[in-house]
C-alpha cells in the first residue's frame, strides 16, 4: 500500500470535492440563471438554491422570472420550487423528475428593479411568429377602417380620380382588344397581297382556258393534248380555291375571337364596379365595422398580447429528435445497442405540481390556482407523451379560470392546442371606440371568456368568444355625425352583448374575423337613417363607371365592325373571282368531253380507248 | 522532460531498487490501461490500483505510453473482437442487456465494440505481460545489464551533453 498515495491525492481530491460542494450552489444557481435569460430574453433570479445529494436534487426558495414586455413586472414568481433527480440516469447524463413541487407562483408581480437586458438583434432571416403577422393584420384593418361621416364622405369623394385607367380593367382589357384588331387588320394586309396575286393567277388561267377553240380541235391528239391542259389548269385553280379558303376561315376565326373578347366582359366590369366601390371606402350598410370599430380592435390588441407567448411556445419546445441514428466515424468502435427496459430523454420532468395565483399586493381580488404541468421534455418520441399544462383558478367564488395547453412534438410537424375559459371577469375601466368614432369607456361590466387555438404546423386557427354582461357605458364626448349618433341609440341602452374573433392562416394568409350581436341591431338603424344618401353615391360612381366603360366599348366595337366589314367585302369579292374561274374552266371541260363523245362515235376502238384514259385522268382529278 | 524523467527511472529500477514483481505489476497494470481507447470507469478503477499498491509507477506510465501508441493499430483488430462478443455470442446476450440496464454501466462503454475487444484483449494479456516483464528484470538484473553498458550506442548516449546536464540538473534537485 503506498501511503504518500493517501496523503498527495486522495486527501487533496477530498478537499476539492469539499470545495465544490459548497461552491457547486452558486455555480448551478448562476448557470440555470443564465439559461433561463436567454430563453426568456429578460432577467430571471433564482435565490438560494441548495442541490442536495441523498436523494440528488435541488431546491430553490425563489424564483423571479421578469417579463420581456414589460420588464418592470415579472412574468411569474415563485415561492420554493424542490425536486429530485433519478441517480440512475443521472450517471447516464439524463436528467429525469419524476415530481417538481412549484408553491407560491405568482403571475404579474411588480419589481423594484428592470428586469430588461441589454438587446440583441434580430436574426434576419426569421420566420415572421403568429403575432407579427397578427400585427400586419391590425394594421391593415386600420388603414380600411371605414368612415361613417356622409358629409365627410362626399366632400372626400372624388370619383374622376377613382376612374383612373389604372384602376379599371376594363379598359385595359378593351386597349388590349384595339391592339387585336389592329393585328387583324396587319395580317388582312399580307393575306390580301396573297388574294391578289392567285386572283390574278386564277383569271389568267381562266383566260387561256377560254381561248381554246374547240371547233379548231380536228384530231384526237389535239384533243387529249387540249383535254390535259384543261384538266392541269382546273386542278391549279382547285388549289388556289382551297388556300384562299383557308386563309379566309383563318382571318373570319380572328374576327370572332375578338367579337367573343368584346362580348364577354362582364366578368371584368363587375370586378371594376366593386373595386371602385373598395376604394370609395364607402361604409357597409350591414354596419358589421362599426362593432368592430367599437370594440374589435381591442380585443385584437388583447390577442396580439397573448400571442407572443404562443410564438414563445413554439420557439422554445423543441421538435422530437429523428428515429434514424448517426452512423459512428470509423476507427471509433460502434456502440452496440441492447434492449431497454425504459428509454429515456435527456430530460423529462413528468410532473410539475404547481400552487399560486395572482400577487396580492396589487390585487384585492386575488386569484387562488393550481394546476400540473406533463412531460417536459426535449424528445417527445421518447417520451411517447405531450407537454400538458392544466390550470385551475378562481377568486372564491366569482371568478373560475380553466387553462389547458398542449404541445405535441411527437410527429414531423409540431401542434400546438390552446383552451381556455373564464368565467366572470369584472371590467373596472375598458377604453372602446377609437379617438375618432365615438370614444367610449366601459365603466363597468362582466365578461365569460373562451378561447379555443389549434396551431397544426404553421397553420393557425383560433376562435374566441366574448360575453359582456352587466354593462355601463360612458361616452367621452357629444356624437359628431348621424352614425354615431345611431351607434349610442344602439348601445346606449344595452346592457349585454356576445363578440367572437377568429384568427387564422389555414388558407395561406393570416386574416381576421370579428362578429358580434350589436351589428344587426346597428345595422337596422343605419339602413333606415343611411341607406338613401349611400345608395345615391353608390348609383352615381357606378353611372359614371358604366358611361366610362360604355365610351371605351363603343369605340372598341365600332372599330372592329368597320374592319369586318371591309374584310368580309374584300374575301368575298376575291371568292366570286375564284368561283368565276372555277366555272369558266368547268365550262370549257364539259365542251370538251361532248367532243370527245363526238369524236368517239366516228373512231375505232383503239382511239376510244385512248381517249377514254385522257377522260379517266380528269375524271379522278 | 516528464517522459525523459520516467524512461530514465525505469532503467534505474530495472537495475535495482524495486523488487521485479513490482516492476511487473506496474508494466502489466499500465497495459491493461493504455489498450483502453478512452477515459472509462474500469480505467479509472485500474489507475486508482497502480496509485494505491505498491507497484512501479515509472512502469506503470511507460506501459501505458507505450501501449497507448501501439493500440492505434490494433484498433481494428479490438472493434472485430469486440463485435463479436457483443454480437455473435448469443448466450452472453442476456448478460449485456442485463448490464446495459444498470444505472453505472454507461460509465463502461462496454458496448462499444474497441473498448469491449481491448479491454478484453489487455485482460487476456495480463498475465504473459506480468510474468514476461518480471522474468526480462530478473533476466537484465543478472545478465543483459553489463552487456548493455559495453554497447556502444549506450556509451556515446550516456556521453552527451543533454544527457549529462540532465544527470547534473536531476541530482542537484535530489541532493537538495
Amino acid at each position: 500500500m503506498r501511503k504518500k498515495f493517501m496523503f498527495f491525492a486522495l486527501i487533496p481530491i477530498i478537499i476539492l470535492s469539499v470545495i465544490v460542494f459548497f461552491f457547486m450552489d452558486g455555480w448551478i444557481e448562476s448557470g440555470l440563471e443564465s439559461a433561463g435569460e436567454s430563453a426568456v430574453g429578460a432577467k430571471v433570479e433564482i435565490d438560494n438554491l441548495h442541490v442536495s445529494l441523498s436523494p440528488i436534487g435541488i431546491k430553490i426558495e425563489k424564483l423571479q422570472v421578469a417579463n420581456p414586455q414589460n420588464p418592470w413586472k415579472n412574468i411569474f414568481e415563485t415561492g420554493r420550487i424542490q425536486f429530485a433527480l433519478n441517480f440512475g440516469q443521472l450517471l447516464r447524463n439524463k436528467y429525469i423528475i419524476e415530481t417538481m413541487e412549484v408553491n407560491n407562483f405568482i403571475l404579474g408581480t411588480k419589481r423594484t428593479t428592470s428586469g430588461a437586458l441589454p438587446p440583441k438583434p434580430k436574426p434576419k432571416n426569421e420566420e415572421p411568429s403568429f403575432a407579427d403577422e397578427l400585427m400586419k393584420v391590425i394594421e391593415k384593418k386600420a388603414q380600411e377602417a371605414p368612415v361613417f361621416d356622409i358629409e365627410q364622405i362626399k366632400k372626400n369623394l372624388k370619383i374622376d380620380s377613382l376612374l383612373n385607367p389604372n384602376n379599371i380593367k376594363t379598359v385595359q382589357y378593351y386597349d388590349s382588344a384595339k391592339i387585336q384588331i389592329a393585328n387583324l387588320q396587319q395580317e388582312w394586309e399580307s393575306t390580301q397581297k396573297e388574294y391578289e396575286k392567285t386572283t390574278i393567277a386564277a383569271q389568267e388561267i381562266e383566260t387561256q382556258i377560254r381561248s381554246i377553240n374547240i371547233d379548231e380541235l380536228k384530231t384526237i391528239d389535239k384533243l387529249t393534248d387540249a383535254a390535259n391542259t384543261v384538266n392541269t389548269s382546273y386542278k391549279k385553280i382547285q388549289e388556289m380555291s382551297g388556300s384562299i379558303a383557308t386563309r379566309s376561315q383563318s382571318v373570319k376565326k380572328q374576327i370572332t375571337t375578338t367579337e367573343t373578347m368584346l362580348a364577354n366582359v362582364d366578368d371584368i366590369i363587375k370586378e371594376d364596379y366593386e373595386r371602385i366601390m373598395r376604394l370609395a371606402k364607402l361604409p357597409d350598410l350591414s354596419m358589421k365595422g362599426i362593432s368592430k370599430l367599437l370594440i374589435g380592435d381591442k380585443l385584437l390588441n388583447e390577442a396580439n398580447y397573448y400571442l407572443h407567448w404562443i410564438d414563445v411556445g413554439r420557439k422554445y419546445i423543441p421538435q422530437s429528435s429523428k428515429t434514424e441514428e448517426k452512423k459512428p466515424e470509423r476507427m471509433k468502435g460502434i456502440n452496440i445497442h441492447f434492449p431497454e427496459e425504459r428509454s429515456y430523454p435527456k430530460l423529462w420532468i413528468k410532473k410539475i405540481l404547481i400552487s399560486g395565483g395572482t400577487d396580492k399586493k396589487q390585487d384585492s381580488n386575488y386569484i387562488y390556482a393550481k394546476g400540473e404541468v406533463k412531460n417536459i421534455t426535449n424528445d417527445q418520441r421518447i417520451t411517447k407523451l405531450p407537454l400538458t399544462i392544466t390550470l385551475d383558478a378562481d377568486n372564491g367564488n366569482t371568478m373560475f379560470y380553466n387553462i389547458s395547453a398542449l404541445f405535441d412534438r411527437r410527429k414531423e410537424e409540431p401542434f400546438d392546442e390552446y383552451k381556455a375559459s373564464v368565467k366572470g371577469i369584472s371590467i373596472a375601466s375598458m377604453e372602446i371606440g377609437s379617438p375618432t368614432f365615438l370614444p367610449t369607456t366601459m365603466k363597468k361590466a362582466k365578461a365569460d371568456v373562451s378561447v379555443d387555438i389549434a396551431i397544426p404546423g404553421k397553420n393557425f386557427d383560433a376562435n374566441a368568444t366574448v360575453n359582456f354582461k352587466e354593462i355601463e357605458l360612458v361616452f367621452q364626448r357629444e356624437v359628431k355625425n348621424p352614425v354615431e349618433r345611431i351607434v349610442k341609440d344602439v348601445v346606449s341602452p344595452i346592457n349585454k352583448f356576445d363578440a367572437k374573433l377568429r384568427m387564422w392562416n389555414t388558407s395561406g394568409n393570416f386574416d381576421v374575423a370579428f362578429v358580434t350581436d350589436l351589428d344587426d341591431q346597428i345595422a337596422v338603424q343605419a339602413k333606415r337613417v343611411l341607406a338613401a344618401e349611400l345608395e345615391k353615391i353608390r348609383r352615381e360612381i357606378e353611372a359614371k363607371l358604366n358611361a366610362y366603360i360604355t365610351e371605351k366599348k363603343q369605340e372598341a366595337e365600332k372599330l372592329l365592325n368597320a374592319k369586318k366589314e371591309e374584310i368580309t367585302k374584300q374575301i368575298s369579292a376575291y371568292e366570286k373571282t375564284i368561283t368565276d374561274a372555277v366555272g369558266g374552266t368547268e365550262g370549257k371541260t364539259k365542251e370538251i368531253e361532248k367532243r370527245i363523245e363526238e369524236e368517239k362515235n366516228k373512231l375505232g376502238d383503239d382511239a376510244k380507248k385512248k381517249m377514254e384514259d385522257a377522260l379517266k385522268k380528269k375524271i379522278k382529278i | 522532460m516528464f517522459w525523459i524523467q520516467i524512461v530514465t527511472k525505469f532503467i534505474k529500477i530495472l537495475r535495482a531498487g524495486q523488487t521485479p514483481a513490482q516492476i511487473a505489476g506496474g508494466f502489466a497494470l499500465g497495459a491493461l490501461v493504455g489498450f483502453s481507447p478512452s477515459f472509462t470507469l474500469q480505467a479509472l478503477c485500474i489507475w486508482l490500483i497502480i496509485f494505491v499498491l505498491d507497484v512501479n509507477l515509472s512502469s506503470a506510465f511507460l506501459a501505458f505510453t507505450l501501449c497507448t501508441l501501439f493500440a492505434y493499430l490494433l484498433d481494428p483488430v479490438f472493434h472485430h473482437f469486440g463485435y463479436y462478443i457483443l454480437t455473435d455470442i448469443p448466450s452472453l446476450k442476456s448478460i449485456w442487456t442485463t448490464l446495459y440496464n444498470v444505472p453505472i454501466a454507461p460509465l463502461t462503454r462496454f458496448n462499444n465494440t474497441i473498448v469491449m475487444g481491448s479491454f478484453l484483449s489487455a485482460i487476456i494479456l495480463f498475465f504473459p505481460i506480468y510474468f514476461g516483464m518480471k522474468n526480462f528484470v530478473i533476466a537484465y538484473r543478472e545478465r543483459l545489464h553489463t552487456k548493455i553498458e559495453k554497447m556502444k550506442i549506450y556509451q556515446i548516449i550516456s556521453k552527451n551533453s543533454l544527457v549529462k546536464a540532465y544527470v547534473r540538473m536531476r541530482d542537484w534537485k535530489e541532493n537538495l
